[in-house]
């Protein structure tokens, strides 16, 4: 070997992961430096402590636990808290109950339980049954273990053979149905059913409603669903239940609900224009599989439905009142917001946009205006963010997990003018990350001033060892409800991550805030910047991106190929900057985004899935459609007219490389395009 | 492992008893892994669990390409993260936090000694907390597991190399935390 010795070698030498020649030159290499035999005994010892940790074995009714969460969420959508809680105070207690049963799905379903029950009453006192209680229950074709003990509970506490059968009766519904729908009469087949037989998921009402800023919440992802609330102080919300249904699946199951941890709502779409994100529920399971029950969350549903919710207490058999649903308060005054203009009064720029969203030193409203960016898309935001998307509005969504590359390879790449690809550019561009010079896009790297917190540009130094690969950016323009499939589906995806980044717009000049993570940022390139293990911009307090996947682009948008060294590399990278108070040199553009529909041009429809199964990476299921919005319709002012910009690779490009292969962070840009110019008198296009 | 495919069909197939028994089967590790991934025993448990029920509940996307557990432990992971930052505030290492007495004694091991290596694990655990989360999770993956970097590289989905230069990374960090420790134990 001649390549210079590189210490990481000596961890993979401990490890035994290098080959015959690479373990050759390393004991060469041990036994002639004296440091480096130091530090092998190092990390040898470090090896050796590490090992020595004690195991943590699970509670020991853990699986059993377990599988009482998931049938109850199977079944009902409903969040269980009690199996989470050790005595913790689960965050999404605080929210659970009343919210949960305040929402429409279960008042709906509650009357029916409610008729049943009325209906089954009136069997036991009528009618003679056939069964003595106790073996109505025991017959009770496989009721989970949670209702199960309730049953058996009630039998033996109580004694009350009413309520027992009544409850026993209850559950051979909740049992039957969720059987049914899980597993379906192909179930007994031992199939599973194609399609979830009771079919829709409610859209809660989300604009009618009053909803407050809520802790986000993780929805919606098997992965992450509805994981604990964070418990804000200012928010009480009553997250939205269920969801949409991906009607236009094909097959992919939507979503699993995400109300098994919690929910909650995003602040109001009241309090602006970048707000009003519903959280919460979920898209519901549907399409084969598993997943079934009722889907949707937990959620208050905010001045719903009429008549009066009602819950089953599991105890006492009793169906009670819930609490009714209280609306939020109305926020401060010097807070409201037009949904239309996307304002947001009362804030500062650098209030808003100085540090992450999570920042304890944003003053309690601007956190929570920011608490809902970095949410995960939920149905109900996702019909939010979707109505407030606007000829002048964008929507900008971060896409991050292991698999997220997937969702640009094999998405054709378009011949799309350079007008929308700039445009977006430029957004990005406003906050001071990726530069233009001499109409090209430049590295950071290749930037002349390279230093720390210069306006978010400096990610750091790209070295070979240390490249600085940008996000990848995709722009997604489309009808709204062909956005509004896109993000389902994207949200869909238990392995990836979609979060709502911002809302981005361009009348207000409001700069393009992206919210950073603190686990985006690589500590390496936290120490080499700043030296001092800060995961931000000490300047402007914007965290830089994260080493991300992905190939720079190129000045026309396309994405260089990772063997073409010929191009500059030109990465659109994205980072959040504090608005520009007084800068106009920082603050370059007042004018609209150049790039409408007119400008764009059409392609021909990509294909749905990719043509060539192994230029997908080998984890990516079919390619969602999500970013893949096909147009054969060649007249650039088409309202329909979709089209993609991968601003990553070509059609049917090849896995990526192993740079890209590296976990993805993806921007997604949606705009809306204007439906179509209805011919007539009173035909007129314009913005949502 | 052959098994693991019989039960996920079962599962599929709509018997329950069988997605328990994979339960069984790797919640200890798993278990194990999250505990020194999260820091806490209380949010070990509730990663864990949801990480299963997720499992359970989109048990039909899982495609059968990698083995179960790491599609499992990918779950997990993003579960943890998630929940991480939705506790941004809090502190998510607090090692505090950790109940006494749950650890295994050694045996013949007085309650100084057994005091002094809790003060150990603790603060092996804090180092630990103190890593990346994607730095933990190779370094845990690594000398919790023992995975090898490929099977690290499939579960984090990064490249080999990725793999190697973090970990090292993350074992150089650890180094400088645990110092004395370390002199410690190589002078023991």
């Amino acid at each position: 070997m001649t390549a210079p010795f590189s210490d990481e070698l000596l961890s993979a030498y401990l490890d035994g992961e290098l080959n015959a020649e690479e373990q050759a030159y390393v004991e060469v290499q041990l036994r002639e430096r004296v440091e480096l035999r130091r530090l092998c005994d190092e990390l040898r010892a470090l090896r050796a402590t590490l090992r020595a940790m004690p195991v943590s074995r699970p509670p020991e009714n853990f699986a059993e636990r377990v599988m009482r969460q998931a049938e109850r969420q199977m079944l009902t959508g409903s969040p269980t808290t009690t199996d989470l809680t050790s005595g913790d105070s689960e965050p999404a207690a605080g929210l659970s109950v009343s919210r949960f049963l305040a929402s429409r799905r279960w008042r709906i379903g509650l009357g029916v339980v409610a008729g049943l029950a009325a209906c089954a009453l009136a069997m036991v006192f009528l009618m003679p049954p056939f069964l003595s209680t106790t073996e109505r229950v025991a017959s009770a074709p496989e009721p989970t273990m949670g209702d199960a003990e309730t049953t058996a509970e009630l039998a033996q506490d109580r004694g009350d053979v009413a309520k027992v059968a009544k409850l026993s009766e209850l559950n051979e519904k909740y049992v039957m149905r969720g059987r049914n729908q899980a597993f379906g009469a192909a179930g007994a087949a031992g199939a599973p059913p194609k399609t979830d037989p009771t079919g829709e998921i409610e859209m809660l009402p989300s604009a009618a409603e009053e909803s407050r800023p809520a802790a986000p919440v993780v929805a919606d992802e098997s992965t992450a669903v509805g994981t604990s609330v964070e418990r804000h102080p200012k928010r009480e919300q009553e997250g939205v239940v269920g969801g949409r249904r991906d009607e236009s699946s094909s097959g992919e199951p939507a979503m699993s609900s995400g109300s098994g941890f919690g929910s909650a709502a995003p602040p109001s779409i009241r309090r602006g224009g970048i707000r009003g994100m519903g959280g919460g529920g979920s898209i519901r399971p549907v399409g084969p599989g598993m997943s079934g029950g009722f889907g949707g969350g937990m959620g208050g549903m905010g001045g719903g439905a009429g008549g009066v919710p009602r819950s089953l207490e599991p105890k006492s058999g009793q169906l009670t009142d819930m609490p009714a649903y209280a609306p939020a308060a109305t926020p401060p005054a010097d807070m409201a917001v037009d949904v239309k203009t996307k304002s947001v009064e009362g804030l500062e720029p650098s209030e808003i946009a100085a540090t992450d969203a999570m920042s304890k030193t944003l003053p309690s409203d601007a956190q929570a205006e920011m608490a809902w960016l970095g949410t995960r898309l939920t149905a109900e935001s996702i019909e939010q963010c979707t109505a407030q998307l606007d000829q002048s509005h964008f929507l900008l969504v971060r896409v991050s997990g292991p698999e997220a590359v997937d969702l640009i390879a094999g998405v054709p790449h378009s011949t799309m003018g350079k007008t929308l690809a700039a445009d977006a550019l430029k957004l990005f561009a406003e906050t001071g990350v990726a530069v233009k010079e001499e109409g090209k896009l430049r590295n950071a790297a290749e930037m002349p001033e390279q230093k720390p917190g210069g306006g978010g540009r400096a990610v750091g130094q790209a070295t070979q060892e240390n490249p600085v690969t940008p996000p990848q950016v995709l722009i997604v323009e489309g009808s709204a409800d062909r956005i509004r499939d896109s993000l389902a589906q994207l949200a869909a995806r238990p392995e990836i991550s979609v979060e709502l980044a911002s809302i981005i717009d361009s009348q207000t000049d409001r700069r393009l805030r992206i919210l950073r993570f603190e686990d985006d940022l690589p500590q390496e390139r936290v120490a080499d910047n700043y030296g001092e293990g800060q995961s931000k911009n000490s300047e402007d307090g914007i965290s830089v991106p994260r080493e991300h996947s992905g190939r720079p682009m190129q000045a026309d948008g396309r994405v260089r190929e990772a063997k073409d060294d010929s191009v500059a590399k030109a990465p659109a990278q994205v980072a959040g900057k504090p608005a520009d108070k007084a800068d106009p040199a920082r603050d370059p553009s007042r004018e609209k985004l150049k790039g409408t529909a007119q400008d764009a041009v059409a392609l021909p429809a990509p294909p749905a899935q990719p043509q060539d199964p192994a230029a997908v990476s080998k984890s990516a299921p079919a390619i969602p459609a999500a970013p893949a919005v096909p147009s054969v319709d060649k007249a650039p002012s088409a309202g329909t007219a979709a089209m993609v910009e991968s601003a990553n690779r070509p059609n049917g490009a090849s896995v990526p490389s192993e740079v890209a292969k590296e976990r993805a962070v993806i921007y997604i840009l949606y705009r809306l395009l204007p439906e179509p110019a209805v011919p007539g008198p009173a035909g007129e296009s314009g913005d949502r | 492992m052959n098994g693991d495919a019989q039960l996920i069909d079962d599962t599929l197939a709509g018997n329950r008893a069988a997605f328990g028994e994979l339960v069984r089967r790797y919640e200890g590790r798993l278990f194990n892994t999250l505990v020194h991934m999260v820091g806490s025993r209380e949010e070990a448990e509730d990663v864990s669990q949801e990480a299963f029920v997720q499992a359970f509940l989109k048990l039909d996307t899982f495609r059968g390409r990698s083995a179960f557990y790491t599609w499992l432990y990918r779950i997990a992971f993003n579960v943890s993260v998630s929940r991480k930052r939705r506790r941004r505030a809090e502190v998510s290492m607090d090692l505090h936090r950790e109940r006494t007495g749950e650890e295994p004694e050694e045996a013949g091991e007085g309650p100084g000694e057994r005091i002094l290596r809790e003060e150990q694990v603790q603060q092996v655990r804090g180092a630990i907390g103190d890593l990346h989360d994607e730095h933990r999770a190779i370094v845990v993956l690594r000398e919790i597991e023992g995975c090898d970097y490929e099977t690290i590289a499939e579960i984090l989905d990064v490249p080999v190399g990725t793999v190697r230069s973090r970990l090292h990374r993350a074992r150089l960090q650890l180094r400088d935390q645990l110092k004395e420790l370390l002199q410690e134990n190589v002078t023991e």
